[in-house]
């Protein structure tokens, strides 16, 4: 029997929340669902489909650049009650020389540090792997056990009940109450590259509203 | 058993012109409405229309009929914002992009067409049979199943409850998806709005 992925993700006959699933998988991402490529510093920035096995989208930078891809600031999840599931890695020759954020945000910019965004953040000087929470009153860098590295992880961030949480390869790692965002966001994955070209790699995100 | 046709449309992201993305055509199908993707929290896709009177149109496959008449269903969560204006919407799936309806198996909420939720069959002609459940501007869960075994029936179900069962004026042709609205009134501001369309064969 034929069974429908709604009844699988919702409570028979509930009314579900806005969800996205994207499995970064084609000859080109959607850019009917995803912007341009926004260049926060520099011009290098690039989206591209990864011609390699489980390799996903890559968003790459060139030295001392910052790029992001994002909705066009069409925000539709919940800074009160979200979460993203995404699978990624930072790809750089030099960790200390690559950052990846992936999550939710408001702004289509490079606004971090003041910005309304939950995200896994991986790279720079940031030894560890890191749940970085902003709003306008400023961020909240919140490490894990987990050294940054290159390798593919399972990145689950969750926002409820007035706490954000960040899950990662199956194993609670985060938890903070600070700097939570306070407006609506929508779905981002953010390169920067210091002194060493780097790229993010995506194989999959989910965002959803609960 | 070999995996059927299956389809889940979000709506969610950037969205193209007019439509949710690649896999959709925007049919105007009587002129007066566009469409766009919501930036608001839940807001899915809004098909609005302007202020003339009988403006017709949504999304549609373009005539890419890939859901059996005989054995597939249809799953949405949607709501029309209408105030005191008359129209609505119908959630489904259709063999036609006209505005004869024909060829078409939909949840049908339309004040224009009745004070209920609705479901609506055509074959060359068709009817509808009203719903227990007042029509109201709140986001539904709907479920349209057209059942196999030799066409006999189609059933709605909102919000989990099965509301109709039609067994007249049956689609006999291979269908679309579809998500349009019709506007019976001359006021400003009035949209239907989708957050979730999943379709498969069974």
């Amino acid at each position: 029997m034929t069974k429908s992925i709604y009844d699988q993700l919702n409570a028979y006959g509930t009314v579900a929340k806005q969800r996205m699933v994207e499995d970064f998988s084609g000859w080109q991402y959607d850019d009917d669902r995803w912007g341009n490529v926004v260049q926060i510093t520099g011009s290098s920035g690039a989206v591209s489909m990864n011609d390699t096995n489980d390799g996903g989208l890559k968003v790459s930078t060139g030295t001392n650049d910052e790029a992001m891809l994002a909705f066009n600031d069409i925000r539709q999840f919940d800074y009160t009650s979200c979460g993203f599931v995404s699978v990624s890695r930072t790809t750089c020759s030099n960790i200390a020389h690559g950052q990846n954020r992936t999550g939710i945000k408001y702004d289509n910019d490079g606004t971090f540090s003041t910005g309304d965004l939950i995200s896994m953040e991986c790279g720079y000087n940031n030894q560890k792997i890191s749940l970085f929470t902003a709003s306008a009153t400023g961020y909240e860098r919140t490490t894990s056990s987990i050294d940054r590295d290159t390798v593919y992880h399972s990145y689950k961030g969750l926002i409820s009940d007035g706490s954000a949480t960040l899950t990662i390869d199956g194993v609670l790692e985060c938890t903070t109450s600070t700097n939570l965002p306070t407006k609506k966001m929508q779905p981002f994955i953010y390169n920067a590259s210091s002194s060493t070209a780097s790229s993010a790699e995506t194989r999959y995100l989910e965002v959803f509203n609960t | 058993m070999a995996y059927k046709q299956h389809f889940i449309e979000w709506f969610s992201g950037k969205g193209g012109t007019n439509r949710p993305n690649f896999a959709w055509q925007f049919s105007n199908i009587n002129g007066g409405t566009s469409a766009a993707m919501s930036d608001s929290i839940d807001g899915g896709f809004e098909i609005s229309f302007s202020t003339q009177n009988s403006a017709w149109g949504g999304i549609t496959m373009n005539n890419t009929r890939q859901y059996a008449h005989d054995g597939s269903v249809a799953i949405g969560v949607v709501k029309k914002t209408f105030g005191t204006g008359s129209g609505g919407g119908h959630f489904g799936f259709s063999g036609t992009i006209d505005t004869s309806q024909g060829q078409t198996a939909a949840l049908q909420f339309d004040s224009g067409q009745d004070t209920n939720f609705a479901l609506r069959t055509e074959a060359v002609s068709g009817a509808s049979t009203a719903s227990s459940m007042v029509l109201d501007e709140n986001w539904h869960h709907s479920k349209i199943e057209v059942r196999p075994n030799g066409n006999v029936e189609v059933l709605l179900t909102i919000d989990g409850s099965v509301q109709v069962t039609r067994t007249e004026t049956l689609p006999t042709i291979s269908m679309q998806p579809i998500y349009y609205g019709i506007k019976r009134s001359t006021d400003a501001g009035d949209y239907i709005s989708i957050r979730y369309m999943e379709c498969y064969n069974t």
